[in-house]
């Protein structure tokens, strides 16, 4: 049986008397570009701790392939780009890669290998031997991409991935996703650019107020509600009014109807 | 107007030529995922007040 990468059953998170996540029942199979969408302190953040294992819900319980998130088995398949990474600024791109590949507990072969590839993939194969302190703000994303993929995760999270990037540095990433998921990743989006979370992920979540308010394909959510304006030259009151048998708010406007 | 389904788009074709009008313009405009979160998610709010 092929569990989800993740589930949540009546996850919440309370914060003193703050509820930070109230009831949040969610499922995403291992595949899928996820989408986690909502205003700022709707609860995404602690959301994306508790699946983590970096926050403790007050009741509920959440499982990532299976299985408990906290165990090492389960960390090894998971990779995490936070939105706020804090750089050692005073190592050089690939030193940095390399002590984040210890922490995952790969081995220097195997890291000697991978970095490279990973620098390569992220567009920084020629800054390999530079001190972060000397990156740009979104060299620093990149370089934060490509340590979230250090032990080839199964399932990724991606806290505003593109953050701070210029449009050519976004449509690197946006390669990079649609990459991950050939290749079979499940990918947990947080963004605020939904021009590309609307090209990249299969399936969102919209969260307000700690609960989830709807989930959907964006299939599902871009093929409704279709708004038509129509320009004939005469308008008939029969034509009118068979417009209005598919919409309540069919509008004349001069000979446009919208 | 809006339609629920884009399967709708042909139709309306159909019945302005049924009715012998010059069509100079179909143009069907999908909503943004923007529009479409500000949608959901204002309309949230607004339930949430509505039931206080």
């Amino acid at each position: 049986m092929t569990h989800p990468a993740i589930e949540t059953q009546h996850l919440r998170k309370e914060y003193g008397s703050k509820i930070a996540v109230k009831d949040l029942t969610l499922q995403v199979p291992q595949g899928e570009v996820f989408g986690f969408l909502g205003p700022n302190g709707a609860g995404k953040s602690t959301t994306v701790k508790m699946l983590l294992d970096l926050v403790r819900p007050t009741s509920g319980t959440v499982k990532l392939f299976g299985q408990v998130p906290g165990q090492a088995q389960v960390r090894a398949k998971v990779g995490f780009l936070p939105e706020h990474l804090r750089f050692h600024e005073w190592l050089r791109a690939e030193e940095f890669l390399m002590f984040h590949g210890k922490l995952y507990g790969l081995s220097s072969a195997e890291l000697k290998e991978r970095i490279p590839q990973l620098l390569s993939l992220v567009g920084l194969a020629n800054n390999a031997r530079l001190r972060l302190s000397q990156f740009s703000k979104g060299m620093l994303q990149r370089i934060g991409l490509a340590q979230a993929m250090l032990n080839h995760p199964k399932l990724i999270f991606l806290d505003e991935p593109t953050s701070g990037l210029d449009p050519l540095g976004r449509r690197l990433v946006r390669d990079i996703i649609s990459q991950l998921k050939s290749q079979g990743m499940t990918i947990f989006l947080n963004s605020h650019f939904l021009s590309e979370v609307e090209i990249t992920c299969d399936r969102v979540a919209f969260i307000n107020k700690g609960q989830i308010v709807r989930v959907d394909t964006m299939a599902n959510l871009l093929n409704q509600a279709t708004e038509v304006v129509l320009r004939v030259d005469t308008l008939t009151p029969n034509c009118v009014k068979a417009c209005n048998t598919w919409d309540l708010n069919c509008m004349l406007m001069g000979q446009r109807c919208q | 107007m809006m339609v629920d389904h884009q399967d709708i788009i042909p139709e309306i074709a159909q019945l302005v030529f049924k009715q012998g009008a010059r069509l100079y313009e179909l143009t069907p405009k999908q909503k943004s995922l923007e529009e479409i979160y500000v949608d959901i998610i204002e309309g949230s709010s607004n339930e949430d007040t509505d039931h206080h």
